[in-house]
Parts: C-alpha cells; sequence; structure tokens
C-alpha cells in the first residue's frame, strides 16, 4: 500500500512554505549531517540501498563515492529536475509541492560530497514547479540554510535555479551539463564519466529529485529503517506516476516490490469503466511495454521488473485499456522519440525517423506484413550502439509492440485505416 | 610509449600502450570503418561506425574510444561486427541523396567505399526521403550539400580546435540537424578549404574544384606548398599536364594534417601565364636559337674579360638544386662571384597555425649555400650580364627596375611570364616544381622534397639542364645526369648539406643541422593516414 515518506507533507495544502516545513520538522536533518563525517553520510546513504529514481537506478552512495577526494576542482551537484519521460510527472508534484525537501537533500548532499555549488536543472515548460523552486531557494538564503558558512559549520553552498529549453535530452546526465554549459544539449562520450570531468570539467553529482528528496528522510531516520520499505535489492519507497485508463490517475508512493496489480486495481481504483487492462508501460515510455495479464503479474521493483522483461525506469506507468489501439499508441511514442533524437549518433538519429515513418504507416493502414520484420530489425540495429539510450528508449517499446501485439498490427496491414478506431491518424502527411 | 601484445581478429600483435584501437588496427594493416574520428581532430564517437567486439565486453565498443592494453582481445570481423558496420552504413545512407553521378567526392567519398567494403546490402527504405539544402555557399571557397553530410562533425571540431574561429554549428535536432554557420556570417578563415579535405562525404567541396574534374582521372605527386617559408606537405593532384589541385600531406613536424587556403591556390601559378617558350625580345624564338644566343651573349662578356662583370640574381623562390647550379654556373662559367639573391616580395600573413610571414619556400636553402645577398646591392653596380633565376623582382620592386636596366644583356629563366621576363632581352622557360624533382628548406631548416609530376610543357627544362645547355654553347664542363647526381655533388661541395642523403630526407623531411631535431621531431609518432 502506499508508504508516505517523501509526500508525507502532501496532505498540507500550504507544504510548500518555508513556515510549514520547519513546522513539519524541516530544516533540522541537515543540522544533525553536519554532526556528521562526510564520510558517514555516505556510508548510511550506501547502506540504505537508495538507488537513483531518475531511470536507471544506480545506487546513489556508490555515484556519490566515485567523486575523486583529493582533487582541487570545485566539485559540483546538478539535481535532474528535466522531468520529461513521458508518463513521469513526480518530480513536478515534489518541487511544487515540497521544494523545500530538496534544498535540505542538495545541503546534506553536499555536505557529505564536498560540492561548492548546487544546480537545479528545471525542465523549461514547468511553471509552478519552477516558481515554487525559485522562491524557496530564495527564502532558503534570506534564512541562512544556504550561502556562506551555513550554520556556522564554516561550510558554504550555493544554489542555482537553471531552466531548460524543451529537450527531452538535456535529462540525460550529460546532455544536462552540457546545456547547463551553454552548449546545445547532447550527451557526451563516457568515460570520463561526470564524477570525474563533469560541469564544466570538474567533478560533478547528477541526481534525480526523488533521489536527493529521499536523503533527509534516511539521515533522519537512518538506513536501516528505509530498509524496512522495499526488498532486498530495492529498498525504499517509489514515487510512481499513473496515468491512462485508471478510474484515479496520480502520483502514488509506494513500497517497492509492491504487486503492479495492488497499485493498478486497488490504489488507482482499476481500469475505467470496468474494462480490461490491455497493455501496461510500467516505467515510462521508453521500457518494453507489458500485456495487462504481465502487468498483473509483475511487482514493482527493479528486479522483478527486468525478470518480467521490462524495467521500473522512472515509474511512470502508462494504462491502457482494451480500446487502445496499440499501433496508434506505438505511433505516438515513437512520434516523441524520433521529435527529441538530438541527433549525434547516426542509429538514432537516422533510426528513429525510419520506424516512426514505418509506424506512422501501419497505424494509417498502408504498411506491409514486410514492415514488421523489418521494423524488428531497425530495432536491433539501434540498441546498445549509442552514446545515451535515447535509441534504445525509441527501439525497446517498438520491439515490445511489435513482439506482444503483432496480430493487432497485422490487422492494420491493407486495411487503408486504423481498424480498431475506425479511422487513421494521417500522421505521415505531417511529416513529408 | 611501451609496445604490449594484443590480439586482432585473433592474430597477436605488438601495439602501444594507450593508443586507440582505430590506430593500432591500422598498423596492423586492419582497417576499421570510421568517420567521425580523425587523428587531428580526436575523437567524438557519434557516427558509431567503428563498433567492435572487445572480448570480455558484452556490448559492442567503439574502436576510437576504446585503447591499447596488455593483453587486450577484439574482433572486427566477428558476424555481431559485420551486421553493425552495415547497420550503421544503412542509418547513414537512409536519407543520403544518390548524388554520385554529379558529387564531387565521388571517388573519394568514405561512404562508397565503406559501402563496396563493408555494406553492399539491398536498400530497405520505400519511404520518401528527407531533404535538406543543398548547394549552399557557406563560405567564399566551401560550398555545402547538406543532405549529402553525415553529422560526423569533423568540420565544426576543426574549425573549434585549430582554427578556433568557430564558424560552423550544428543545429536543429535529430534527422533535421544540419551544419550551418552562424547568421550573417560566413565559414571564411584562412584554413577553410582543410574542413573539404577532411569531409568524409560530398557534404563540403571546394568552390574551386568543384566540376573541375572527376578525382578518379586525377594522378597524384607528393609536392611541397611554395606560398611561404613553412613549406606544408602536399599531394599535387593533375591529369595531362595540368595541377588541379593541391591537398595537405601529413607530417606531424611541419604542417600536421593542415594548409591554408592562400596555400592551396598557388597550383593555379602552374597553370596559368607560364612561360613555355623561349622569347627573345619581346618574339617568341625557337629554343635552340635561344640558347645559342644565352651562350653568344656570355661568350662576348666572357671573352672580352667582362665575365667577372656579370652578376647572377637568384631567388628564395628556387629549388636549391637550381640554386646550387646557379651558383656553380656564375662560379666556373661566368668566372663572377656577384651570385646571390633575396626576398623581394611583400611579408605575407604569418599566424600562430602554419603561415610565415616569409613568402618564399627556400629562403633557408639559399642561405645555406651562402648565396643571401640585398638584390639592390647585387645589380646597385650595373655589368656585362644580368642572368636572374625566378620569381618577378620588378613586378615586386619596382625599384630593382633601374638597377636592371644598368645591365648590357638581361636574360630571364623563369616559369611564368611577369615583368621581369618582358624587361628582359631573353626569357628562357625553366620547369617549375611541378615538372622536377628538387628540394625546398623550410624556415626551420628543414630540407624536403617535392617529387616530379608532370613532364615540363612546351621548351622548359629543368634549370640546372637549362644551364647545360646553354655551356653547350660556351664549352664549359658543366651538367648532371638529374637531380640525384646533382644532389650527390651538391652535399659533397656545400658543407651544411654534408652528408645529407635523399634516403635521410624521406617523407617527413630532415633539418639540416640535426640538433635542432631535438624541437619538434622528438616524439612524433608515425603518422596515420589522415582519412
Amino acid at each position: 500500500m502506499e508508504v508516505k515518506l517523501l509526500t508525507q507533507r502532501y496532505d498540507n495544502p500550504e507544504s510548500w512554505t518555508l513556515a510549514a516545513y520547519e513546522k513539519a520538522g524541516g530544516y533540522q536533518v541537515f543540522k544533525k549531517a553536519f554532526a556528521m563525517d562526510p564520510e558517514q553520510i555516505i556510508n548510511v546513504v550506501k547502506e540504505s540501498g537508495l538507488r537513483g529514481r531518475g531511470g536507471a537506478g544506480f545506487p546513489t552512495g556508490m555515484k556519490w563515492g566515485f567523486v575523486p577526494k583529493e582533487t582541487d576542482k570545485p566539485k559540483y551537484l546538478c539535481v535532474n529536475a528535466d522531468e520529461s519521460e513521458p508518463g513521469t510527472f513526480k518530480d513536478r508534484d515534489l518541487l511544487t509541492k515540497d521544494p523545500h525537501a530538496l534544498i535540505e537533500g542538495i545541503i546534506i548532499t553536499g555536505w557529505a560530497v564536498g560540492i561548492s555549488h548546487a544546480y537545479i536543472y528545471i525542465r523549461g515548460e514547468f511553471g509552478v514547479p519552477y516558481y515554487r523552486i525559485r522562491d524557496a531557494v530564495k527564502e532558503a538564503y534570506e534564512k541562512g540554510y544556504l550561502g556562506r558558512d551555513i550554520n556556522g559549520k564554516g561550510y558554504s553552498l550555493d544554489v542555482t535555479v537553471h531552466r531548460g529549453a524543451g529537450a527531452y535530452i538535456c535529462g540525460e546526465e550529460t546532455g544536462l551539463i552540457e546545456s547547463l554549459e551553454g552548449k546545445k544539449g547532447q550527451p557526451r562520450l563516457k568515460p570520463p564519466f561526470p564524477a570525474v570531468v563533469g560541469v564544466f570539467g570538474c567533478p560533478t553529482v547528477v541526481n534525480n529529485v526523488e533521489t536527493i528528496q529521499a536523503v533527509p528522510w534516511i539521515l533522519e531516520h537512518g538506513a536501516e529503517a528505509y530498509r524496512k520499505y522495499g526488498t532486498e535489492k530495492s529498498p525504499g519507497t517509489k514515487l510512481f506516476s499513473v496515468s491512462g485508463h485508471v478510474n484515479r490517475p496520480g502520483n502514488y508512493e509506494i513500497e517497492l516490490g509492491l504487486p503492479c496489480k495492488t497499485l493498478v486495481h486497488d490504489l488507482c481504483g482499476g481500469i475505467r469503466d470496468g474494462k480490461r487492462q490491455k497493455a501496461n508501460i510500467v516505467g515510462g515510455s521508453s521500457v518494453p511495454v507489458l500485456t495487462g495479464e504481465e502487468a498483473d503479474a509483475v511487482h514493482l521493483d527493479y528486479e522483478s521488473c527486468v525478470e518480467a522483461g521490462t524495467m521500473l525506469g522512472s515509474g511512470g506507468m502508462i494504462v491502457m485499456d482494451e480500446d487502445t489501439c496499440m499501433v496508434w499508441a506505438l505511433a505516438v511514442i515513437l512520434k516523441f522519440y524520433a521529435h527529441e533524437s538530438c541527433g549525434q549518433c547516426s542509429p538514432c538519429r537516422e533510426g528513429t525517423a525510419w520506424i516512426r515513418n514505418l509506424v506512422f504507416r501501419l497505424e494509417s493502414g498502408h504498411g506491409t506484413s514486410a514492415d514488421l520484420d523489418k521494423l524488428l530489425s531497425i530495432c536491433d540495429n539501434m540498441m546498445g550502439t549509442t552514446i545515451c539510450v535515447l535509441s534504445d528508449a525509441a527501439a525497446m517499446p517498438t520491439e515490445s509492440f511489435i513482439r506482444k501485439f503483432r496480430t493487432e498490427f497485422e490487422a492494420h496491414v491493407g486495411a487503408g485505416r486504423c481498424p480498431i478506431r475506425g479511422k487513421s491518424s494521417h500522421f505521415l502527411e505531417s511529416v513529408h | 610509449m611501451a609496445k604490449v601484445t594484443i590480439q586482432i581478429n585473433g592474430q597477436e600483435v605488438q601495439a602501444e600502450e594507450g593508443l586507440n584501437l582505430i590506430e593500432a588496427a591500422r598498423a596492423a594493416g586492419v582497417e576499421i570503418p570510421h568517420f567521425c574520428y580523425h587523428p587531428g581532430l580526436g575523437v567524438d564517437g557519434n557516427c558509431r561506425q567503428c563498433l567492435i567486439e572487445i572480448e570480455g565486453v558484452s556490448k559492442l565498443q567503439i574502436a576510437c574510444n576504446s585503447f591499447v592494453k596488455e593483453g587486450l582481445a577484439f574482433r572486427t570481423d566477428s558476424d555481431r561486427v559485420k551486421q553493425m558496420q552495415a547497420g550503421v552504413l544503412e542509418f547513414l545512407f537512409l536519407n543520403h541523396p544518390l548524388d554520385c553521378p554529379i558529387c564531387d567526392q565521388s571517388g573519394e567519398c568514405l561512404l562508397q567505399d565503406y559501402y563496396m567494403s563493408n555494406g553492399k546490402y539491398e536498400s530497405r527504405l520505400d519511404l520518401p526521403k528527407h531533404h535538406k539544402r543543398k548547394a549552399v555557399p557557406v563560405g567564399p571557397r566551401v560550398m555545402l550539400d547538406a543532405e549529402r553530410c553525415v553529422l560526423c562533425t569533423r568540420c565544426t571540431r576543426f574549425c573549434d580546435q585549430v582554427t578556433k574561429t568557430g564558424e560552423l554549428r550544428i543545429v536543429n535536432r535529430g534527422y533535421r540537424a544540419e551544419i550551418t554557420t552562424f547568421p550573417g556570417r560566413e565559414l571564411d578563415n584562412d584554413y577553410s578549404l582543410n574542413t573539404v579535405d577532411i569531409c568524409p562525404v560530398g557534404a563540403l567541396t571546394s568552390r574551386d574544384f568543384r566540376f573541375q574534374k572527376r578525382v578518379w582521372h586525377l594522378r597524384t605527386a607528393k609536392s611541397l606548398c611554395t606560398g611561404c617559408a613553412r613549406g606544408c606537405n602536399t599531394y599535387l593532384e593533375f591529369d595531362d599536364g595540368k595541377a588541379y589541385r593541391y591537398r595537405p600531406r601529413e607530417n606531424m613536424a611541419v604542417n600536421d594534417f593542415w594548409m591554408c587556403d592562400p596555400g592551396r591556390v598557388t597550383y593555379k601559378e602552374l597553370n596559368d601565364n607560364r612561360l613555355d617558350v623561349a622569347i627573345v625580345e619581346g618574339q617568341e624564338r625557337p629554343f635552340h636559337e635561344a640558347l645559342e644566343l644565352a651562350g653568344s651573349w656570355i661568350n662576348e662578356a666572357v671573352g672580352s674579360g667582362k665575365g667577372s662583370d656579370a652578376v647572377v640574381l637568384v631567388s628564395p623562390q628556387c629549388s636549391t638544386e637550381v640554386l646550387y647550379a646557379a651558383k656553380k654556373f656564375a662560379l666556373d662559367v661566368l668566372g663572377t662571384t656577384r651570385v646571390g639573391g633575396g626576398n623581394v616580395r611583400p611579408a605575407g600573413v604569418e599566424d600562430e597555425i602554419l603561415r610565415r610571414a616569409d613568402t618564399n619556400p627556400n629562403s633557408r636553402g639559399l642561405e645555406a649555400l651562402g648565396l643571401t645577398r640585398n638584390p639592390a646591392d647585387l645589380l646597385s653596380d650595373g655589368g656585362s650580364v644580368l642572368l636572374i633565376f625566378g620569381d618577378d623582382p620588378i613586378g615586386f620592386q619596382k625599384d630593382l627596375a633601374d638597377g636592371i636596366q644598368t645591365f648590357q644583356r638581361v636574360i630571364y629563366v623563369g616559369s611564368n611570364e611577369n615583368s621581369t621576363s618582358g624587361a628582359a632581352g631573353l626569357a628562357l622557360p625553366m620547369a617549375p616544381h611541378s615538372e622536377c624533382d628538387g628540394t625546398f628548406v623550410n624556415f626551420e631548416g628543414r630540407v624536403q622534397r617535392f617529387r616530379k609530376a608532370f613532364t615540363p610543357r612546351g621548351d622548359a627544362l629543368w634549370g640546372p639542364n637549362l644551364l647545360a645547355r646553354i655551356a653547350e654553347f660556351t664549352g664549359d664542363e658543366f651538367g648532371w645526369n638529374g637531380p640525384k647526381d646533382l644532389w650527390q655533388e651538391l652535399t659533397s661541395n656545400e658543407p651544411t648539406f654534408a652528408n645529407l642523403e635523399y634516403a635521410q630526407v624521406g617523407d617527413e623531411g630532415r633539418l639540416l643541422d640535426a640538433g635542432q631535431d631535438a624541437g619538434r621531431d622528438a616524439g612524433v609518432t608515425a603518422p596515420a593516414s589522415g582519412r
């Protein structure tokens, strides 16, 4: 069921204010952290098993540990608030409703890793979340939580809120760094990794909003308390943004390992109009799709999702009922990825548009059966061959949609229109 | 760097530790196809064409960003690698226009080469291609065809890293991405044509060379640029006695992979305004008549005891061989010590990349032969016969005309018609560096060879041969059996060049004073092909 660790203050309608946060015990944990050795804090985070909530699920403590201790360069923290994965809207809520918790998380992370400047890179389209975090940073400066000599500890930390300009790829950590530096947002070749060569060539930690926001809770209650939630390998809680054909869409903070069935059918009130769940994309649009039956059987933790042939991703769950045309759904997804490919790697630049066009044609009912195998073959060439995983993010859904709903694709062939929706979207006409 | 043992396609080879795998494979004779990597621009990793399979690593890795270490084993010939080499090519070709019949890159295009070596698949595209801008003049010398571009960013990185002028950028995302300049700005730096060389496809072409010649008709000679004292190594490309272009030939000790735009157009002097017949008092004359006339003028002077009165004005535009022959002709045939010369040209632009203010290719050669004199001083007292070798003293320095006019007889030996050839009573055609073998000594004292591309035009002769033909009329023993013969004599007579054999000069050149070698030569690694 729901476990409210990060979302514990959501019920207060004024939760985003400094007063409300302080009243709820905010800005106390960092003082506790300041009394600890930075290395100790990193160890607590390591022990908690906290994993990156942006999608990749990389262990957070380990990531912090990669930052070189002995360096004369400044170290930076980038909070990735460029939430752009279709289906995901958890960070937007966290920023809107509890911005001060993020700031406290930044202070603790900063102290632990020796950060001198933190950037919050926030998605450009975000309005209210931006104003909330911007004002919260201002308040925190005024209160002396940020700036010179915080809490008389001799530690100084600056925080800058930076708005993106509308590119999905700037949510990829090195694309974010390039964009922050004022360059065209496109991922960097790795190695070197940002922990060694990041923003302005300096060691940099890039963490998702939800990850950083989990830090104060872990420090306050201890690693063991955090591990009480979730599974052995996926401890803690995770926010899921559930959208699509459920009765109660929204953000849900759940224990990792919760059966997907419980989230969809209990917490979200089941499928709209009592219909059947045809498909479920559990972790954001870039992960392989599950059929309704597969989704009902999966547990929502990193390992179980991989076992089921998909990924937990960012927790952007998209539920589709029996009336959904899967070809159309894939066309919409691919329209996004072809538009958002930065264009530097050949397989992604050309591949995303090619498979999009082929699926557009299939959706219009003018494709051929040969297109399906061609798509699978193109996807094979797109996976694991590029600098970042955007190419995979387009290829994985395509591959899984075709494999799991092939008959639906075949029904479109030669039909001249979508047999399920009875009409077609004329996507192709908008391309050329 | 230490040599370690690695395995390429199962074959054990020695490779330099830390070298990237494209270079390591190349050294072992294995070509890994690639577009974005260039040894002069480093690794970018965007084309994904160089994917290889490294033992113990599950995902395919790009060879350009993987490096030699002891025990490393990788394959470029496994089924997975072959699938991806063809797969990446398929992506690159997807929206590439089938322009080859009208594309200047055709014949030297990596897309074509790799399609034949690693592609050969049937096209699977049955949708309309995405179109981009064509024939866009991005600068005064460079033309862009955006749909041919594979977006490897070699050109943008060149302008960022080498010239540091940053004119080129990629705009737009995904399949709409294309190269462009900033609004209102042009690609107009002194090195812009290098972007054409490094462009692996037909996206950037030279406006000068465009539509002039199919490249497979061109033949190539190793040559040198004569635009300044740097002596950039070049390929002179020609067909049927006509030069069509220079391309930089890599020499890490001199010009790396580059050459400047002003230097690049100097090939035109090899074609245009050529002096290829003998001219006597403004009239074209049979060559042997002109030679006889020259011989009689010299005999007249020498016979009347005025030989020591003669002057031989040489130029740092001439090859070391011509300078040596002229020097010897002055001393042995004319019996004069009034031989020498110097720069008559205005100073050029000097920059921190390649260009030198001295616009002569052989000032140091002139100096090494002890021939450096102020031309005005040399001419000041007048005399019986004046022999001028190369360049255009009058055209560049009007004042020198007065000094030249004080001589009774003026013989000009050169390759191009100019003010000086026009003023001389007798003008004889000499083969320029495209038409003979020879050497120049660059500003740092590096002796470099240039090779004959084609036979001399018209009646033109190699300078030393021309003097030998004149000497036939003066009855002197004079002449050599070609450049090698002359070089052998030169190295034994001229102490600065002592023991410097052609073999030592090689393709990289050789510093006159080997003690100076410590400078740029140190740490120079085996040159890569520059592709």
